[in-house]
């Protein structure tokens, strides 16, 4: 799997939301899905996410989290 | 050029100049700072050790007088000091974890080579590196970095951030990065075009293990666009971000990314924007392969990496180079030589016609043991044959060795023969000689010298050599002497020369054989008094004493040998006896003209001629005579080379004259001129 065209950028509506843009391609480079002509939300796209998937990456998340946290580097 | 050195025996207060402790430094920060360098290439060795340091280098290398800065794991520098790793680290202590910080900073200097280190380095912060360099031309190689951390994701095994430059010349090689947000950091000024000259190749990055981490990452300061970078043969693995990110490049002069194994990553190769990176020749599997950068025909997404990642020494069919090309896999050969390395990361040629990818080829270990460089006695000395009771003193390098010692053994082979055990004998350095004694000679004056009694077979004679071998024991590499079974080692040419080039006022003695010789006692050298009667027979003897016999040798030039004298009769009587004269010799000839009865007529004032003619009756010369006995009919003439330079058969004739009316013919006398 590739990304094609992809760029990330803030989402003016709201303010730390990013929006993810681009073509997803396979080996050959042909087009296989895409995150949408208006780009894909990352909070609009976790919420449509089931729990379980949402806890794991939290998960995950919590780590990064304590690191800032104890670097001091967390707002 | 200069050396420099630095061990952690040595001191501060030495002049660094040697290796030895009483004169290498012992940091390496003390280095960095007093370094003289001089025009050339200068060298800062620095032995194997723990240097619990981070020094920043202050002296300042040009493009005349450059600087290495290489760990010399082998000691190859030193002696003294067993090969090992140079670990420099920020702990002071191993069982405690270090402050963040950087180890190696070299700062803005350039014409820089640092090499075979291994680092160990907290990161901490987005500007600390294990090692960091804000100069150009620079190389960064064969060096094992450990660096992370735990805090968060900021940080770099490697950081260099050169002055803006088209051509940067800097080489990033042969490294193994473990740990941190990054392995590699660049950071380029902007050019819109042309050559960085910023090449990373063979490196192996398992790094950026948080969320912020990639493997290798090219970074921009200003401006849009970046010289092209070529990263080839490097192996990437487990970046939580990306292994290889560049942020930006230009679509004229791309970077290139090619002979790469790049797995276990989020994304493979990111590019910021698209068409501005050219990856080729790469194994990817990554979540995401490649994002923004073309893909092509060469790479290919695959689980099987073809790496060795321990698996032929763990189950036993081989051992092969660590993380290095797997038997029979596909990633030989699977590389484009186009912009890549020669030789793999531990310097070996690649193994099939164009690289492997990754860092390493097919290699078997099997046969490679650690290197310890020092401490082998490989000598050779000279012992008589059949020589017994006889001991040697071997090298063996390590202390405290005794006969009793595990694992050593001193085995001996003389020419073309099996090897014979000696089995080791304790003894002490004063004892007798035993066949086998082993004893250290002096721990403390002479450490790692130890006396071994050889058999006495193995000095036998009937063998042009011995070589005898110690080894076997922890700590020494062994010692191997080789003795020659000679009883002078001189070759015939060389003894000739001694003895007849010798000083003969050396050799004087009454009784001995250089006095018998240069007073020709023939006796006295041959030790027989026959031969010694017969050489004088074989000689001269003038009356007094035996003369040299070099009359009858053969001459080269021409000289004077007086003969006669000669009676030659008038009347065409003849003469005497014939001459014997030798080729291109002068003769004086002694004559007597005497009548029929042999009475001499008087030649007083009379005008003596001798004319020589050839077998052909032609005369070849005419020679004045002069009286030597006038009233006796006695003259002499001197024959010379006109007649004698050519051998044959000649007569003269004596012709005396007093007048026009009076003149007698005497002789002929005849002449055999030849070689005698």
């Amino acid at each position: 799997m590739n990304f094609q065209n992809y760029r990330l950028e803030p989402n003016p509506n709201t303010p730390g939301d990013w929006i993810v843009f681009g073509d997803i391609t396979d080996d050959a480079g042909n087009i296989i899905a895409t995150f949408g002509e208006n780009g894909t939300s990352v909070f609009g796209w976790w919420v449509t996410q089931d729990a379980q998937f949402q806890r794991n990456y939290s998960t995950q998340f919590s780590v990064i989290m304590a690191q800032e946290i104890v670097a001091g580097t967390a707002e | 050029m200069a050396n420099y050195y630095v061990r952690n025996d040595g001191n501060n207060s030495n002049t660094g100049t040697g290796p030895a402790t009483n004169q290498a430094w012992q940091t390496i920060a003390y280095a960095f700072a007093n370094m003289t360098l001089t025009t050339g290439v200068n060298t800062l060795y620095v032995a194997p050790g723990v240097y619990r340091e981070s020094p920043t280098l202050t002296v300042t290398p040009t493009a005349t007088n450059t600087l290495v800065i290489t760990g010399d794991p082998t000691a190859s520098q030193f002696t003294g000091i067993t090969a090992n790793q140079v670990r420099v680290t920020g702990a002071s202590l191993d069982t405690t974890t270090m402050s963040a910080g950087t180890r190696f900073n070299l700062g803005s200097k350039s014409y820089v080579t640092i090499q075979n280190f291994y680092i160990e380095q907290n990161a901490g912060a987005a500007s600390s590196g294990a090692i960091i360099s804000a100069g150009d031309f620079l190389s960064i190689r064969n060096n094992v970095i450990f660096s992370y951390y735990l805090g968060g994701t900021t940080g770099s095994a490697i950081q260099v951030t050169p002055p803006a430059a088209t051509g940067n010349n800097i080489v990033i090689e042969n490294n193994i990065l473990v740990g941190t947000a990054y392995g590699i950091y660049v950071s380029l000024q902007s050019s819109s075009s042309g050559v960085s000259g910023v090449v990373i190749r063979n490196c192996r990055i398992s790094t950026g293990y948080s969320g912020n981490g990639y493997g290798i990452v090219l970074g921009v300061v200003s401006g849009a666009n970046m010289a092209s970078v070529t990263i080839s043969n490097c192996t990437i693995s487990q970046s939580a971000a990306a292994s290889i990110y560049i942020d930006r490049g230009n679509t004229t002069d791309k970077h290139i990314v090619q002979n790469c194994i790049i797995s276990l990553s989020s994304i493979g190769i990111q590019s910021g924007t698209s068409n501005q990176v050219t990856q080729r020749n790469n194994i990817l599997l990554c979540q995401t392969n490649l994002s923004n950068v073309a893909t092509d025909a060469t790479t290919i997404t695959s689980d099987f990496l073809g790496i060795d990642y321990g698996q032929a020494l763990l189950q036993g069919f081989g051992n092969l180079a660590p993380f290095g090309t797997s038997l029979n896999s596909r990633n030989t050969a699977f590389g484009t030589a186009t912009s890549a390395p020669t030789t793999d990361m531990l310097g070996i040629a690649w193994t099939g016609a164009t690289p492997d990818v990754g860092t390493t080829t097919y290699r078997s270990l099997q046969n490679i043991g650690f290197y310890l460089p020092t401490e082998r006695n490989a000598s050779t000395i000279t012992i008589a044959p059949g020589s017994t009771s006889q001991s040697i003193e071997l090298y063996l390098g390590a202390t405290g060795l005794t006969a009793s010692t595990s694992g050593l053994t001193a085995r001996y082979n003389r020419t073309r023969t099996a090897s014979v055990s000696i089995p080791l004998v304790a003894r002490t350095i004063a004892q007798a000689w035993t066949a086998g004694g082993f004893a250290e000679v002096d721990a403390t004056n002479m450490p790692g010298v130890y006396r071994l009694d050889l058999p006495d077979d193995a000095l036998a004679v009937g063998a042009d050599d011995v070589t005898v071998v110690v080894r076997g024991a922890s700590g020494t590499n062994g010692a191997v002497m080789t003795v020659k079974l000679s009883s002078g080692g001189l070759t015939a040419a060389q003894t000739a020369s001694a003895v007849l080039d010798a000083v003969g006022s050396s050799y004087v003695t009454a009784g001995s054989i250089g006095y018998a010789i240069q007073n020709s006692n023939v006796a006295s050298i041959s030790g027989s008094t026959s031969a010694a009667d017969e050489l004088e027979g074989a000689l001269l003897h003038n009356g007094t004493d035996y003369i040299s016999a070099e009359l009858v040798t053969p001459v080269t030039s021409a000289a004077l040998v007086r003969m006669g004298p000669f009676e030659v009769r008038a009347d065409g009587l003849g003469a005497s006896d014939p001459l014997d004269v030798q080729k291109g010799a002068q003769h004086g000839i002694d004559i007597q003209c005497v009548d029929n009865n042999g009475a001499g007529i008087d030649i007083t004032s009379a005008t003596v001629t001798a004319k020589v003619y050839n077998s052909g009756a032609t005369l070849v010369d005419t020679y004045s005579c002069t009286a030597t006995y006038a009233a006796d009919g006695r003259a002499t003439f001197t024959i010379d080379t006109t007649v004698t330079n050519t051998p044959g058969t000649y007569t003269a004739t004596i012709t005396r004259s007093t007048s026009a009316n009076d003149t007698q013919v005497f002789g002929p006398l005849r002449i055999y001129v030849r070689d005698i």
